[in-house]
């Protein structure tokens, strides 16, 4: 009966860091999704400067990210940034704009995963 | 995390529900569902060892969803016997009463060749010899002879023997242990007392064993005389 006693306390205290993990990782993504797109285009002054924010911003942000999503995903989206942020710089639209949709793409994936579509 | 937990949910439901179909052979002396749960700990342990891109996480939801599965069914299992049913075979009566029931082997997928395989393994040469025949629920065959061909017991053979009660570890390692000695309703000041009437010292012996008529065993260190029973 003990060991009964604790894996149903283990099963509510992960159901909990489920559900608390699941909202945080989709409140991360769609924060920076909302972050991306508010970058104007590189012709603009205030480009750069908020494409660094962006990747400040992440770069904390990834800390806490990489406990529960795949590694993999978490490296796309900070090359992704990385190549916005150079992208912004350098005044290069085209680049900036792949880069835009690309990381858009990841931060999906990164919640994919915490959404029910994915489980089939 | 919600899709591995899920995905951990289905797989294992899904699992149960094939090595239940697969039969009882496959499940060797595990229930159905200590048998899933081996299966899928280790490849789910391994996981992260081998992917240094999968969190840590994505093997300790699984492993502890898991957990609460094996406990909680086994919990509910034990309450409700008739979903036991479902999970866990029955044991199955290939021969009655030396009588073969073609039927039963038949729904079990086994052949004749294996059941005979069975029967020589349990000693017996051949199956007019065999008075039932089952296979049990973890895969294992019990043979049970006909009368005349099975081992005569002490009670046939009128021969009164007393129960020899058990032996238990009571001092080992350099020291007694308690509970050998609580199991066998004695104490340490009993076992000293033995000990010193065998003409052992507690330093020349390697282990000894006791059961509850006060019956001794002690084996010595190596290179010292051969054990003594009292």
């Amino acid at each position: 009966m003990k060991s009964f006693v604790i894996s149903i306390v283990l099963a509510v205290l992960m159901g909990g860091g489920i559900v608390a993990n699941g909202l945080y990782i989709n409140n991360v993504g769609k924060k920076t999704e909302v972050m991306v797109e508010q970058i104007p285009e590189p012709t603009h002054p205030d480009c750069y400067t908020q494409a660094e924010a962006l990747e400040q911003i992440w770069k904390k942000q990834a800390k806490i990210v990489h406990i529960s999503v795949n590694h993999t995903i978490v490296d796309r989206i900070g090359e992704q940034v990385e190549t916005l942020v150079a992208c912004a710089e350098c005044g290069d639209v085209y680049g900036f704009y792949t880069a835009r949709a690309l990381l858009l793409d990841a931060l999906g994936d990164m919640q994919r995963l915490e959404n029910f579509g994915a489980v089939l | 995390m919600i899709t591995i937990f899920f995905r951990t949910l289905l797989i294992y439901l899904i699992l149960i529900a094939t090595v239940r179909l697969m039969g009882k052979r496959q499940i060797g002396e595990l229930e159905v569902t200590d048998f899933v749960t081996t299966l899928m700990l280790s490849e789910i342990a391994a996981l992260p060892i081998t992917d240094t891109n999968i969190p840590i996480s994505h093997a300790l939801i699984p492993m502890i969803t898991l957990l609460f599965l094996e406990v909680a069914s086994s919990v509910v299992l034990i309450r409700l016997p008739k979903l036991k049913t479902l999970v866990s075979a029955h044991p199955t009566i290939i021969i009655r009463d030396g009588t073969l029931d073609q039927s039963a082997l038949r729904s079990i997928r086994i052949s004749m060749e294996e059941l005979m395989g069975e029967i020589r393994q349990q000693g017996y040469s051949s199956i007019d010899q065999v008075n039932d025949a089952i296979l049990e629920k973890n895969g294992k065959f019990t043979i049970l002879p006909k009368s005349q061909f099975s081992t005569p017991t002490v009670q046939q053979l009128g021969i009164h023997d007393q129960q020899d009660p058990l032996m238990h570890v009571v001092y080992s390692d350099g020291k007694c242990n308690f509970s050998g000695l609580s199991i066998i309703e004695k104490d340490a000041d009993w076992l000293k007392s033995e000990l010193e009437r065998l003409g052992y010292a507690t330093t020349d012996l390697f282990c000894v064993t006791a059961n509850r008529s006060g019956e001794i065993c002690a084996i010595p260190m190596q290179n010292q005389k051969g054990a003594k029973r009292s």
